[in-house]
């Protein structure tokens, strides 16, 4: 019998959080950011996993790549403010390249139909499906990546191969959208996307993910990952509901509490995405609205889109990015920096003001 | 002695015991758990429980297919908490019926009876909300602490939450772990909690959890063979059918939540032991909408304020 | 100059007042249209205020709603009730807002207005409102479809008996066809609330053939909500039915009679074995009704095979339901038919996996005892040693309906030999039932054979089966007590 394979731990013992709500209401509502594009020479490495405690999550929240992409998801959302989603955007060819990737992928849920008997919960298949995307994944890339980016294939692939859920255990959640919000940022760093294009990645990109997620979860029964259940926003997604709630944004006559009416739900799902999104829970979930989905029924009785918004952006920012059993998963490389040496210097900065200016004085560090 | 029945009963009806009754109950439970093996001796007849997760309705319509306590013996494998809207009033109602019929009701502990696991998952919120503050929660998760690691049956069904460990061989390594202690990252006692059984794993495979191990088939046949047990009964997975044997019925799956996040598609199962250990699976659904208490309503989360 | 603008000062007031941001302001001119209208007079109030309202439904729906409500009492103000068809544009534009209660407000207008015509007797004025109320039920939006297809029973009751044949039922014709299911259910709601309507005339008879075809269709509907619904629609029909068909056979040809329970039949069976566990529940649970007018033979003959598979369903509350439905079944076809019959049904679901079911067997076992006696028909049915604890619960239901000699001679011996079982549940279970028997028994049976059983059981190892024993034995001493 094979010995057990090394294993790195993956949770410290628990410590006791205070919980403190004054802190959470007065808490800042993340802004956007601009994407600082990288420079040659590029450093392109396989990425890795980085986070394993709480400790490293907090590292990682004082670094300039978890507020960059944070502030990226923000920037996302303010490109569809108000718009629905049939509304004309500027489409580059990359982004038509990235839709139609995307729909080839749609493509083969039908070419890998699900077997007639379940395993467990998932449906084997999806593995199939998974091996084919770990086959032909990079070469589908290769479609739209400019030459001198040929390189960072070792990066970036691996974020889109975790984008679509785990192929052993059949399941997905929060941590592989990220995983995607996470590719969809690498691209930005490199250029490839440009902030004009961010109204297309949203209205074309993430709609078309969203349309591939809902039909690899129907079709092959993915299991929610890591779910919180009823205390949680929802089982797969968490990124459309931020968007969707930037579309209705100052909208005429539509209030958040109109999520209980059917007909709304029926004829203006195809534009708004949140409208989308409840009509699937309310598809997939039996039972009362109030008890199956509380949270998104408490967020029904929000004032306005602006408030419902920014209230998801904040908790985006700790329900997701802030959870070790999500983010023990996010891989770090060179265009995602774990541990940047601006952290480093600017602990060192604070910590002696005096022998930082020698040390940039002498030239031994840029500053920053 | 009526005290205690009148917190059954008040349980039953789903509501919450107040602070002050749920730190007496849980000082009452550490007594008897203290005193229970890290493999914890079952008689049988007796009927094996898979994942609650706070499903209380459904917990109730497990009952009502099973019978209800102490007319029926039961032996739950853990996870009781989190992801449902009543896991307070879920664990204390077996926690309950424990202190009242301690022969008559066995709880092992779950990978979710865990303070970190509970603090993401859901007990935590639920404790906050219900009772304002974090003590209730406290006790329970110092209770959890003084669980048994896992339960044999007449000496011949072993039974755990997650599955096996490549530290561990024999039951006696198990009675061996100081299991007082909150759910460690790593080592035999985090991988009794978090492994699974897996096809196509020949020994043992990293886990894609983060944390426990894969295991094949060969693993749990060395392992019953070594131990001179029948099978292994297991939770921790969810099933479709309700429960699911393995490697040539040497091991078996069984999950009590149905309808598990209110999809449609599973279906829950328990597994009822006779006196001569005969084997019936009862398989049920969720309990109807009519039987449900409406939810509380909420005020809008912090969040949004 | 004053005496120039006075006439179009309130109009002009008015879409000044509703431009406002402040709703309360908008509320308080809504509210006071009545003034407008009569300071306008009647011409112009159906000239250029109805229209004005008409084109001005985008506002808040507390707004809204309270312009619908001022229009319900406008008929005087726009001339009388020949001039009420003008209301009716600005209560169809308020029929496509979004707000439920605004739409529901709009179709409760309506009937309104249609019985004020009635009761005045002005029957052509009927025609633009049937035609209004038509157009709604065939609206765009689903919302409006379905607010016209829950009123329809209502609005139906407004009109005057030539209009239910024609524009009535094609309404309905039309809405039972509707693409979505929640019209459908409303109007498979809908169709008892017509059936009340019925007046002895050649009518009757149409209309019920015309309602036992939408039956037919809506049996075989996509949606089980759909079918759960006229499962429970068709059972609230039933005494009405009851009730034409006195009438029916009395003016016809008691072929009708035959051809609609022809008719009807099927639709019950086939709801009956419906897929979904929902829809056949709903028919199990409504049985009793049925019985009033289908008759005890033919409802042995077709439906009772049909229940008899059910008692076997894979869905436990079905299976419930039936038991229930069973004891009402015995008192109607009598004890003869329930051993023939039934007997061996209940033997099998007091050994069913599920203890509910168990349970509810159990009891019917007793109902039944107490209801028809102990006849030896029961007495075969009772468990006997092998049964395990479904026994004991018998037992305890049984012994007082049975009496002490039964008890004594029957099932005291079996309880006895229990106590000696090897699992403790048992033997406590054992120790809760001998403590229902002792009132009745005699005191001499409880001191030679309860009291020493107790004895050697409040003896055992298990400390629940010394608990349950001690709590007996305690109840004969303060039984002693109160009898001294």
């Amino acid at each position: 019998m094979s010995p057990p394979p090394n294993y790195r731990p993956i949770r410290a013992p628990a410590i006791n959080l205070p919980h403190n709500s004054q802190a959470i209401i007065l808490s800042p509502v993340p802004h956007a950011e601009k994407v600082p594009v990288v420079t040659p020479p590029y450093q392109f490495q396989r990425p890795v996993k980085r986070i394993h405690s709480p400790d490293d999550i907090r590292r990682f929240q004082e670094s300039a790549s978890f507020k960059n992409f944070l502030g990226f998801v923000v920037s996302l959302s303010e490109s569809i403010d108000g718009h629905k989603i049939a509304d004309p955007c500027h489409v580059s060819p990359t982004v038509a390249t990235i839709v139609s990737i995307l729909e080839t992928l749609l493509r083969w849920i039908d070419e890998i139909p699900p077997v007639p008997m379940s395993s467990r919960y998932g449906n084997i298949s999806f593995r199939s499906w998974h091996d084919r995307l770990a086959e032909k994944g990079e070469s589908l890339v290769h479609e739209f990546l400019p030459d001198e980016f040929k390189e960072s294939t070792i990066e970036i692939v691996p974020y889109l191969f975790d984008s679509f859920g785990n192929a052993s255990r059949i399941d997905y959640g929060t941590g592989h959208e990220t995983n995607f919000a996470a590719w969809l940022y690498c691209l930005a760093k490199m250029g490839i996307i440009k902030e004009e294009d961010y109204h297309a990645v949203v209205a074309r990109v993430f709609v078309k993910y969203l349309e591939l997620m809902r039909k690899l979860q129907m079709v092959y029964c993915l299991e929610p990952a890591g779910s919180h259940g009823v205390w949680g926003l929802d089982d797969y997604h968490f990124l459309p509901f931020i968007f969707g709630s930037s579309q209705l944004v100052d909208h005429k006559y539509m209030k958040p509490k109109f999520i209980h009416n059917d007909d709304i739900l029926d004829n203006f799902s195809s534009e708004y995405m949140y409208l989308s999104c409840i009509g699937f829970v309310k598809k997939v979930k039996k039972g009362l609205f109030a008890e199956h989905s509380p949270l998104l029924d408490d967020i029904s009785g929000v004032s306005n889109w602006k408030k419902v918004n920014s209230g998801l952006l904040k908790m985006y920012k700790v329900d997701v990015l802030q959870k070790v059993p999500i983010m023990q998963h996010f891989l770090f490389g060179s265009l995602i920096k774990w541990y940047d040496s601006s952290f480093v210097l600017s602990r060192f900065k604070h910590s002696n003001l005096w022998l930082y200016n020698v040390v940039c004085g002498l030239g031994f560090v840029s500053r920053d | 002695m009526s005290d205690l029945d009148r917190q059954i009963e008040q349980l039953k009806r789903c509501e919450p015991l107040s602070e002050s009754e749920v730190k007496s109950l849980c000082l009452k439970a550490m007594e008897i758990l203290v005193e229970e093996s890290n493999v914890q001796r079952v008689d049988a007849p007796v009927t094996l429980c898979g994942d609650i997760h706070g499903q209380f309705y459904d917990m109730m319509e497990l009952f009502k297919v099973g019978g209800d306590c102490p007319k029926t013996n039961y032996l739950f494998l853990g996870d009781f908490v989190d992801r449902g809207y009543y896991s307070v009033e879920t664990f204390l109602l077996l926690l309950a019926l424990k202190v009242r019929y301690p022969d008559r009701i066995t709880l092992i502990r779950g990978n979710h009876e865990s303070r970190q696991i509970t603090q993401v998952y859901g007990f935590y919120d639920e404790c906050l909300r219900k009772y304002g503050s974090v003590n209730v929660w406290r006790y329970c998760t110092d209770i959890f602490d003084y669980m048994s690691l896992s339960a044999v049956v007449e000496n011949k069904i072993f039974c755990v939450h997650g599955g096996l460990s490549p530290t561990i061989n024999t039951l006696d390594q198990i009675r061996t772990i100081d299991r007082k202690q909150e759910v460690p990252h790593d080592g035999a006692m985090c991988d009794l909690l978090w492994s699974d059984p897996e096809d196509i794993v020949e020994g043992w495979g990293l886990s894609p959890r983060g944390a426990g191990f894969l295991f094949g088939g060969s693993v749990v046949t060395t392992f019953n063979h070594t131990n001179n047990i029948d099978y292994i009964g297991r939770a921790h997975q969810l099933v479709m059918e309700g429960y699911k044997w393995m490697f040539d019925s040497q091991i078996v799956t069984v999950w009590s939540a149905p309808n598990y996040c209110y999809r449609c598609g599973n279906i829950a199962s328990i597994l009822e032991l006779d006196e001569n250990l005969n084997k019936e699976f009862r398989v049920f659904q969720a309990a109807q909408q009519d039987s449900r208490g409406p939810p509380a309503k909420k005020p809008a989360p912090d969040y949004f304020l | 100059m004053a005496m120039v603008d006075e006439p179009l000062y309130p109009i002009a007031l008015l879409i000044d007042e509703l431009k406002n941001d402040d709703i309360q302001l908008r509320l308080n001119s809504i509210r006071r249209l009545s003034t407008i209208a009569r300071a306008l007079g009647e011409e112009r109030t159906r000239k250029e205020l109805i229209p004005f309202l008409s084109e001005n439904s985008d506002d808040d729906d507390e707004v809204l709603l309270a312009m619908a409500e001022e229009l319900g009492v406008f008929i005087p103000f726009v001339g009388g009730i020949e001039h009420a068809h003008v209301i009716i544009p600005p209560l169809e534009s308020l029929c496509t807002v979004e707000e439920t209660s605004v739409r529901e407000k709009v179709v409760d207008l309506l009937c309104k207005i249609c019985s004020q015509m009635k009761e005045s007797d002005h029957v052509d004025s009927f025609v633009p409102l049937v035609k209004a109320y038509s157009q709604l039920c065939q609206e765009d939006m689903p919302m409006v479809r379905r607010a016209a297809a829950s009123n329809l029973g209502k609005f139906a009751t407004t009109l005057e008996p030539a209009f239910l044949n024609v524009e009535i039922m094609t309404m309905f014709n039309g809405l039972t066809k509707d693409d979505q299911d929640s019209v459908r259910l409303l109007a498979a709601e809908g169709c008892a609330a017509l059936e009340k309507l019925l007046e002895p005339q050649d009518c009757v008879a149409r209309i019920l053939h015309v309602t036992v075809n939408f039956a037919r269709e809506l049996s075989t509907d996509s949606s089980q909500h759909v079918r759960s619904a006229l499962a429970s629609v068709i059972m609230g029909m039933a005494p009405i039915l009851g009730k034409t068909l006195s009438i029916v056979i009395n003016i016809l040809k008691s072929s009708i009679q035959d051809s609609t329970i022809e008719h009807l039949l099927p639709i019950f069976l086939s709801l009956l074995k419906d897929e979904f566990p929902d829809v056949r529940l709903n028919i199990i649970s409504k049985l009793d009704q049925v019985n009033q007018f289908i008759g005890i033979d033919l409802l042995s003959q077709s439906l009772l095979p049909a229940i008899v598979e059910l008692a076997e369903d894979r869905h436990w509350r079905v299976m419930l339901a039936v038991i229930e439905y069973v004891p009402m079944l015995a008192s109607q076809l009598g004890i003869g038919f329930f051993d023939d019959k039934l007997v061996a049904l209940c033997m099998q679901w007091m050994q069913d996996k599920v203890y509910s079911i168990r349970k509810a067997a159990t009891n019917n076992l007793k109902r039944l005892a107490e209801e028809f006696g102990v006849g030896h028909g029961q007495q075969s049915a009772l468990p006997t040693q092998d049964d395990g604890s479904t026994c004991k619960c018998a037992i305890s239901l049984m012994a007082p309906v049975m009496g002490s000699e039964i008890t004594c001679s029957k099932f005291l011996p079996v309880v006895v030999e229990a106590a000696k079982d090897r699992v403790p549940n048992i033997k406590f279970n054992v120790a809760k039932l001998m403590q229902t028997l002792i009132p009745i028994v005699d005191q001499s049976v409880v001191d030679k054979i309860i009291r020493q059983c107790l004895v050697d059981l409040s003896e055992d190892p298990d400390v629940d089966v010394r608990y349950f024993a001690n709590q007996a034995l305690r109840s004969i001493d303060y039984a002693a007590v109160a009898q001294s």
